[in-house]
């Protein structure tokens, strides 16, 4: 700019019509993705993991559910699977279950050494697995089938061998 | 320092700045030593990216995977892993921006670093915590990658390290507050220059956002691995992380976006099209940088939902200055390509200076993150999360970003840096673009093969050439990371072999030597209203908001702290 | 090559209508690929915690 001092004009944010054009674009939507994601949350029931218990990962394999994990049914047609993320040896305990169609599975997962992940195959589900947390989601399962899970947090040298099976029969 | 430019036209208070400043020999000295650790760093860390893309294509050499060649030197896949992510995406960086901050800083304020010997204390510190760090990693004794998520325990040394590395970069970014402050007495109503102003906050907030691990590794991980601590608290000390976690992928960008705005323009044969957007950009990352860490925390089983949705909103937000960045570049090429004869909606494209070996690379790594922030956009998305959470999409996500967006672009300022730093020009322009294309399009096909592996749900961090559960619809993108991860590693090494032979080349005449590329803006910077050039209200909403949205947990988190998970070291 | 010394008045006039045109393509690139993610997230049903 090369007006003299004297005519300076006074400083302004001085935005450019079609940048204002892409600021009034770039803000609707993201509010428009916010809203989709509501929707799935409150109206899909697609949900985050939220606190469901502490425990002392010292003493968990010893005491209270997870001393037997596996599966437990509730009612006909409604499960909880509690669920060990082992890193001595990198397994979860159990490796596999076993649900008929059109059951819902709350799962209960947590781990007595290291931190580990959860992730079931064509789902939702994932979750962090953290000593001294329960980390819980709950699904129902339609379609009979297998359905992998597997460990998605680095827990040591055998963290790629670290999966499990969901099997949904008929 | 006083008034040099005498010229009539020009505004008094823009006078009292000289036109430029000349570095001087110890000043290059020192940021050139940062970037030959950068360099150092690249080279080494970059040995790794192929054995593990090539890992995932399940190739084996006389019946045994690659990593039992390099037995004893290298114990696993993780070892390598741990140092492909500090070196690389911790230490490359860190080291290059502290370096590069020195130049945008002095040149910026048109004058030297109130206390050099600042500086230099800083980076030896930083020298210092790298070779203590690097001695648990290299005798595998702190094989936890860049996370070093507890209760996996490593050396006490890796964190004494990781701590003066940060500290390090602390002590260099007092000296640039000092000279910011002693140049601002100097000039109560001079506009900051912008290349100054964008490292000021990027430093500012990296020291805001470092108090996350500091506390984590002083309170917790430090005296665990000294004994003096029987057990942490594992979801405490993921929280602390991430409050640091992710204003570190701004640390690493932010840089880019002070040569994008500050630099690229005028490489490109333009101006910046709006400085008062550019500088409200940044003030904006300086806000909403650091309050919204849990949106890494969606599937952790100790974060009420209600925080992560504040984060998740937060996160939305912090996309804003990119969408915005996004625009300013985008227009201030576009009056480059303009000024160099473009015509048409679309003819100033061809027009770019596309042989200029530092404009190139930056175009590219800004195509790049095209696709970075719409992964990142996806990745704040709450329930999306639950998608692609600590999927290879992840790794395939930050490399768009931090070894895209960042490194392409540094490796573009190095090629003006580096030789205006020794007096050089540099080695073979030509295969300089040759390594900037090579790097985009080993990227395109490495971060596309991640991205399409995650959303068929395989797990990052993972060996998968050796997972038992792999199914065959993941072959083909397994081989087409190995093939991207390839091309990389020739791409890194380009970079490394041009800036060696740079360096050692017979010093030029100075007049072939490249200078400081300064943009101009098309508004005067003086027209920019105040409010945008003052800390104080910046600083006070930054903090408050912190304390907003991270306090309540965090202070719940504290007080509930349980200290029950002892170390494992199970590497 | 100091600032603000060359008059320059087709820089008022300076209309960004090339970028105007990426952004546009930007602006679906993103809602295009988000969208996709989106699609796959419903596909995959529900969850409680």
């Amino acid at each position: 700019m090369t007006t003299p001092p004297s005519q300076t004009p006074e400083p302004s944010v001085h935005i450019d019509p079609y940048e204002r054009g892409w600021i009034i674009a770039a803000i609707v939507m993201l509010v428009v993705f916010a809203l989709a994601v509501a929707v799935a949350s409150y109206s899909l029931g697609i949900q985050l993991p939220s606190p469901e218990a502490r425990v002392d990962p010292n003493t968990i394999s010893s005491t209270g559910p997870f001393a037997n994990p596996g599966l437990r049914e509730l009612a006909p047609g409604r499960y909880e699977a509690y669920i060990l993320a082992i890193g001595q040896g990198w397994y979860f305990n159990p490796r596999e279950i076993t649900v008929p169609a059109g059951s819902e599975v709350t799962f209960y997962i947590t781990s007595p050494d290291v931190q580990h992940g959860f992730k079931l195959e064509g789902t939702n589900v994932n979750m962090m697995i953290v000593p001294g947390q329960v980390s819980s989601l709950t699904r129902r399962f339609d379609e009979p089938g297998e359905y992998n899970w597997v460990c998605h947090e680095y827990c040591g040298t055998g963290h790629a061998a670290m999966y499990g099976t969901l099997i949904v029969t008929p | 320092m006083t008034a040099i430019a005498t010229t009539t036209s020009v505004p008094p208070v823009a006078a009292a700045m000289p036109a430029k400043y000349v570095l001087s020999k110890s000043e290059k000295r020192f940021i050139g030593l940062q970037l030959l650790f950068a360099t150092a760093a690249l080279s080494i860390g970059s040995l790794f990216g192929p054995l593990q893309a090539l890992e995932f294509s399940g190739l084996t050499i006389g019946g045994r995977d690659l990593y039992a060649l390099f037995q004893p030197l290298l114990a696993s896949y993780y070892q390598g892993l741990t140092l492909h992510g500090v070196l690389n995406a911790l230490i490359w960086t860190t080291f290059f921006i502290t370096g590069f901050f020195t130049l945008t800083v002095t040149y910026g304020l048109r004058r030297p670093l109130a206390y050099p010997k600042l500086g230099w204390l800083g980076f030896i510190m930083m020298v210092l915590g790298l070779l203590t760090a690097a001695v648990p990693i290299l005798i595998n004794e702190a094989s936890v990658l860049y996370t070093f998520y507890p209760p996996l325990q490593a050396n006490w040394a890796f964190y004494v390290g990781l701590v003066f590395v940060v500290v390090g970069s602390w002590v260099q970014g007092y000296g640039f507050y000092i000279t910011y402050y002693r140049w601002r007495k100097e000039h109560p109503d001079v506009r900051t220059p912008l290349m100054a102003f964008g490292s000021l906050i990027t430093m500012v907030m990296w020291q805001i956002a470092t108090l996350g691990i500091a506390v984590e590794i002083l309170t917790q991980l430090l005296p665990w691995s000294l004994g003096l601590l029987p057990g942490v608290d594992p979801q405490l000390n993921r929280t602390y992380f991430w409050f640091t976690g992710h204003p570190l992928v701004y640390f690493w960008l932010l840089p880019a976006y002070v040569s994008w705005y500050a630099m690229l323009p005028k490489q490109a044969g333009g101006k910046l099209f709006s400085d008062s957007l550019a500088r409200f950009s940044f003030w904006m990352f300086l806000v909403l940088s650091t309050p919204l860490g849990f949106h890494h925390q969606f599937t952790d089983p100790g974060v009420p939902t209600i925080w992560k949705t504040i984060h998740a909103i937060l996160t939305y937000a912090v996309a804003f200055p990119s969408l915005l960045t996004a625009f300013t570049v985008v227009a201030s090429l576009e009056y480059a390509g303009r000024q160099r004869g473009g015509k048409g909606l679309l003819g100033w494209i061809p027009k770019l200076p596309w042989r200029d070996v530092s404009v190139t690379p930056q175009i590219l790594a800004g195509v790049l993150f095209i696709f970075g922030g719409i992964g990142g956009i996806t990745n704040a998305s709450y329930n999306i999360n639950l998608v692609i959470h600590n999927t290879t999409w992840v790794p395939g996500h930050f490399h768009l970003t931090v070894a895209s967006a960042t490194t392409l672009s540094f490796m573009g300022i190095a090629y003006w840096l580096v030789p205006h730093l020794t007096g050089r020009t540099l080695w073979a322009p030509k295969l300089a673009l040759v390594q900037a294309w090579t790097w985009f399009v080993g990227m395109a096909i490495f971060s596309n093969g991640m991205h399409t592996l995650g959303l068929l749900g395989a797990p990052r961090r993972t060996p998968l050439g050796v997972a038992p559960y792999v199914p065959a619809n993941w072959e083909p993108r397994l081989l087409q990371t190995a093939i991207g991860g390839t091309i990389l590693f020739i791409g890194a090494y380009l970079f490394v072999t041009i800036l060696v032979v740079t360096v050692l080349r017979k010093p030029a005449p100075a007049n072939l030597v490249p200078q400081i590329p300064e943009a101009e803006s098309i508004q005067d910077p003086q027209l920019t209203p105040a409010w945008l050039d003052r800390w104080a209200p910046w600083l006070t909403i930054a903090i408050l908001l912190i304390i907003l949205v991270y306090g309540p947990n965090l202070f719940y988190q504290i007080s509930n702290m349980q200290n029950t998970s002892p170390g494992f070291r199970l590497w | 090559m100091a600032p603000e010394q060359k008059p320059d008045h087709e820089e008022e006039h300076f209309k960004p209508r090339g970028t105007v045109l990426i952004m546009v393509l930007f602006f679906f690139t993103i809602v295009a690929l988000w969208g996709y993610v989106y699609l796959i997230m419903v596909s995959q049903g529900a969850n409680t915690p």
